[in-house]
């Protein structure tokens, strides 16, 4: 058994445990900690999203909060005056998010690099008062409410833990959607694009259609979890949405490892639990941490925490390889074989 | 020949009012105009945008207020803190800036950002988020010419951010160090085989542009009130103010400043859709335009684009 | 003659790639020295270790000491001067600019004065072009420049990295003749890395060619140009 094939192993076994932790939550939390999960998978979904557009694709956006509102945004309209069923509304809130997505996207193929993070920086802060005057559809600083869905009959728990399986649902296709994604051709295509604008266009990868397409993507991804978002918080205002969604998205994001689909988790978790936790401490504590964190991460773990983890896997797995080198070499020179 | 006779002629409905939001787009113009200046600073001598300029200089303006809490006098405070802002500048650099020196432009954002927040949160975490009264530099008075009303305050910001500006554009063209930050910055690699001490430069123009960022904080404390995010609001319009004027000039920053300030007092007045509630989307507005139609801005000579 | 530069046992590449693989090589006063070999053999790796743009292992040693440990731009105060390869000039900078920048070590006014106007008679278009930019001027043009502006402070040994690439038969004859006069009238030390073995072996004293990070010959020009080996690869004969 070889190295490579342990780290598979590993890597398994590690998505094994991670997927059970996630299925036993309900069960092992009171309703209220659900309810913050179910927030967190919601949060993941977006994370992903940004993960596809600049770990995969190398475009940075500061906006990521303001597509997440517009879906969010749309299933709360949808629902409550139209009376639409909530499933329903998530394509719609994805296709929202998505025309917006291509809105932005278009001319962003022109602003790569610092000008794209202004841009993206400036909706980012245009997002809430848009909100407020488009009192009319969004209800302004009231915000609207909506009924959480009902638990159908099938289902044995609670409404928490019906509308937690929903998220799950949304994050496990999300996670499939994004892992097939970037496995194949397409993922090649997306980090050429990244990479090296010569590389990707002698691989004839079509630049502006990789580009266009992976924003756009991004911005759907943020409807999609936004209209979730919508659906399990019953209740959408400005307030939810101000600039620092974006950067808690951002910070999640890195944290969790920029190219990482089980790392979005992880940045997940932290972006919701981590404000709660040190606001208790003191208010400025949360941001003291991010801004921490990001620098940190931006200095010795550029790939973020499943990053870290990644290297470990890797340098253990040398380290396991050479020390079988070295016994192989040793038993070569004393004649003698070693059982290992 | 009077406004009036001259409204008449131009056939401007409200001559007055017009002229009056100019004048008030010329105010907060100025406002904008000096944090762009430091940002526009840092560009030149580092090739970095420093999105956490602003929150820097808050933090810079805290010590202000806070020595003077405790009895100092206030222009020997501004003296202190503008010592200890090049000082902060510097180590920043130093400490956090040099070792991302050679990543892409998007670690570079990040970083920014980090420092963006956590600046916000150290003055968060030291005074609160109460907003303080922050003393005047210039005296309060006002005059009124043809109904229109000037402000010494106004007027003392527009000429303390010439006098800067005239200081620092001397400074990079016509001194030997200042040659020697613009090579450092244009040509990293090339600079040291003349000699010249790069990291040493790049931690200069940081330093240079953090005192820059904290005389910006001190000129708009007083009519913003000093609060921990003071600078959130400002930073989209300087950011904007330095893509119109064009990021490597320092005029174009004052330019660009003001222009967007008039931009958004006129649009917020006469354009009823946008009035004070969507005034951000000005300085964005004129951003997405600049950067498709002249990239380089008005005064810029290149792109900030790396195509 | 004394060796200006004395190089042993140079290692240096980038990241994990090991381009140099411990090359010696001297460089004596008033010698124009010959650094040829393919692309990619490692001719500009060995200037970039030599005036410090990368880290490198070995002994370096300038006039006697080493200079291994010092930074680059340590190493230009020393008396290095290097010309890169591409346009060694800085190309946003105007004319007058550059030769500032190439006098950026010297304090005293006079010593500048006397430099720019030796510059100034040995290349009178340079007065006319004072203010334009760097990257205006032609091909051959900026060379010039970029010899100028590295000679400003007089330094110890001058680097080229070649120079006469891209340029026009004829502005290569006029820049390699600038070169052997700096050489015979100031007993300047050059080290001069070329693909374009036959006009370069007509001006240096001494050769060296390296292949794949390792020194592989070495001899006077007159013997490498009868050398058969080298015939056959670098003169097409």
């Amino acid at each position: 058994m070889n190295g490579a094939s342990i780290e598979t192993m590993l890597r398994a076994a590690g998505c094994a445990a991670l997927a059970f932790a996630l299925l036993i939550v309900p069960a092992m939390f009171p309703d209220f900690l659900v309810y913050q999960f179910s927030v967190a998978l919601t949060y993941a979904i977006a994370i992903l999203g940004l993960n596809l557009l600049m770990g995969f694709n190398g475009q940075i956006s500061v906006a990521q909060g303001v597509f997440f509102a517009v879906g969010a945004y749309t299933t709360a309209i949808f629902m409550t005056r139209y009376g639409m069923n909530y499933l329903l509304t998530l394509p719609i809130a994805v296709l929202t998010a998505s025309i917006l997505g291509l809105l932005v996207g278009i001319p962003a193929l022109r602003w790569q690099g610092l000008p794209l993070a202004f841009i993206t920086f400036g909706l980012a802060v245009l997002g809430p008062p848009l909100a407020l005057k488009l009192e009319p559809i969004t209800k302004g600083a009231t915000g609207i409410s909506m009924i959480k869905p009902a638990v159908p009959s099938w289902f044995s728990g609670n409404q928490d833990t019906f509308l937690y399986t929903l998220c799950l649902l949304g994050f496990a296709l999300s996670a499939l959607f994004v892992w097939r994604l970037t496995r194949g051709d397409t993922g090649r295509s997306l980090r050429a694009a990244r990479d090296s604008d010569l590389i990707a266009e002698s691989l004839g990868v079509h630049l502006t259609k990789v580009r266009l397409a992976a924003f756009v993507t991004c911005s759907g991804m943020a409807g999609f979890a936004g209209g979730l978002f919508a659906i399990v918080n019953g209740f959408v205002s400005p307030e939810s949405f101000q600039m620092t969604k974006s950067f808690d998205f951002l910070v999640g994001s890195i944290v969790g490892g920029i190219t990482s689909i089980s790392g979005s988790l992880i940045g997940a978790l932290l972006i919701v639990f981590l404000p709660d936790w040190a606001a208790d401490m003191n208010i400025a504590l949360s941001g003291l941490i991010y801004g921490a964190v990001l620098v940190v991460m931006m200095l010795i773990a550029r790939d973020g925490v499943m990053g870290l983890l990644s290297t470990l896997l890797t340098a253990l797995r040398t380290r396991i390889i050479a020390t079988r080198a070295t016994a192989t070499a040793d038993d070569r020179l004393s004649g003698r074989r070693i059982q290992i | 020949m009077t406004i009036r006779s001259f409204a008449k002629l131009t056939l401007v409905p409200d001559m007055q009012l017009f002229l009056q939001q100019i004048v008030e787009g010329l105010a907060s113009g100025a406002i904008y105009a000096s944090l762009a200046i430091a940002l526009v600073l840092i560009y030149r001598a580092t090739r970095i945008v420093n999105f956490a300029q602003g929150e820097m200089a808050t933090l810079s303006a805290y010590f202000a207020w806070q020595l003077n809490q405790w009895g100092m006098p206030f222009w020997l405070s501004l003296i202190i803190v503008a010592a200890v802002s090049f000082v902060m500048g510097a180590l920043v650099f130093r400490l956090i800036m040099r070792p991302v020196l050679g990543a892409s432009d998007n670690t570079m954002v990040v970083v920014c950002i980090g420092l963006f927040v956590g600046f916000e949160a150290v003055a968060l975490w030291f005074w609160g988020a109460d907003p303080h009264a922050f003393p005047r530099i210039f005296p309060d008075y006002a005059w009124t010419i043809g109904g229109v009303r000037l402000t010494a305050n106004n007027l003392g910001i527009l000429a303390t951010l010439c006098l800067l500006t005239v200081g620092l554009s001397a400074l990079f063209r016509y001194t030997r160090i200042g040659l020697a930050m613009r090579a450092s910055a244009a040509e990293r690699e090339k600079s040291p085989l003349v000699g010249i001490p790069v990291e040493n430069m790049l931690m200069l123009g940081w330093g240079l542009a953090a005192t820059v960022g904290f005389i910006a904080a001190a000129l708009i404390a007083p009519s913003l009130f000093l609060s921990p995010p003071m600078m959130v609001s400002v930073v989209i319009y300087a950011l904007a103010a330095a893509t119109l004027g064009g990021w490597d000039s320092l005029a174009g920053a004052i330019v660009g400043g003001l222009v967007v300030g008039i931009a958004e007092s006129l649009c917020a007045t006469f354009i009823g859709f946008i009035g004070t509630d969507l005034k951000v989307g000005v300085p964005f507005a004129l951003m997405a335009i600049v950067l498709l139609a002249r990239p380089q801005g008005l005064f810029g000579t290149s792109a900030v684009i790396r195509a | 003659m004394t060796a200006v530069l004395q190089v042993h046992g140079l290692r240096a590449g980038y990241g994990s790639i090991r381009v140099l693989h411990g090359i010696d090589f001297e460089v004596k006063e008033g010698e124009i020295v010959a650094f040829l070999g393919a692309n990619g053999a490692g001719k500009t790796t060995t200037l970039r270790a030599l005036s410090g743009i990368i880290p490198a292992r070995g002994a370096i040693l300038l006039d006697g000491q080493d200079v291994i440990a010092m930074s680059a731009d340590k190493r230009a105060q020393r008396g290095i001067a290097h010309i890169p390869q591409g346009r060694g000039t800085f190309v946003d900078f105007t004319v007058a600019e550059n030769l500032a920048l190439g006098a950026y070590l010297l304090r005293d006014k006079a010593a500048i004065r006397s430099a720019l106007d030796y510059w100034d008679d040995i290349f009178p278009w340079l007065a006319a072009r004072r203010n334009q930019p760097a990257g205006s001027l032609s091909g051959g043009e900026q060379q010039m420049l970029a010899v100028a502006r590295a000679l400003m402070t007089k330094p110890r040994i001058l680097m080229c990295d070649e120079p006469s690439l891209g340029l026009a038969p004829t502005t290569t004859q006029s820049l390699f003749s600038l070169l052997d006069r700096l050489s015979n009238e100031r007993g300047m030390a050059i080290l001069l890395v070329e693909q374009n073995a036959r006009l370069t072996l007509k001006i240096a004293h001494r050769a060296y060619v390296i292949e794949s990070g390792e020194m592989k010959l070495a001899g006077s020009a007159a013997e490498l140009r009868d050398n058969p080996l080298i015939r056959q690869a670098y003169l097409g004969a």
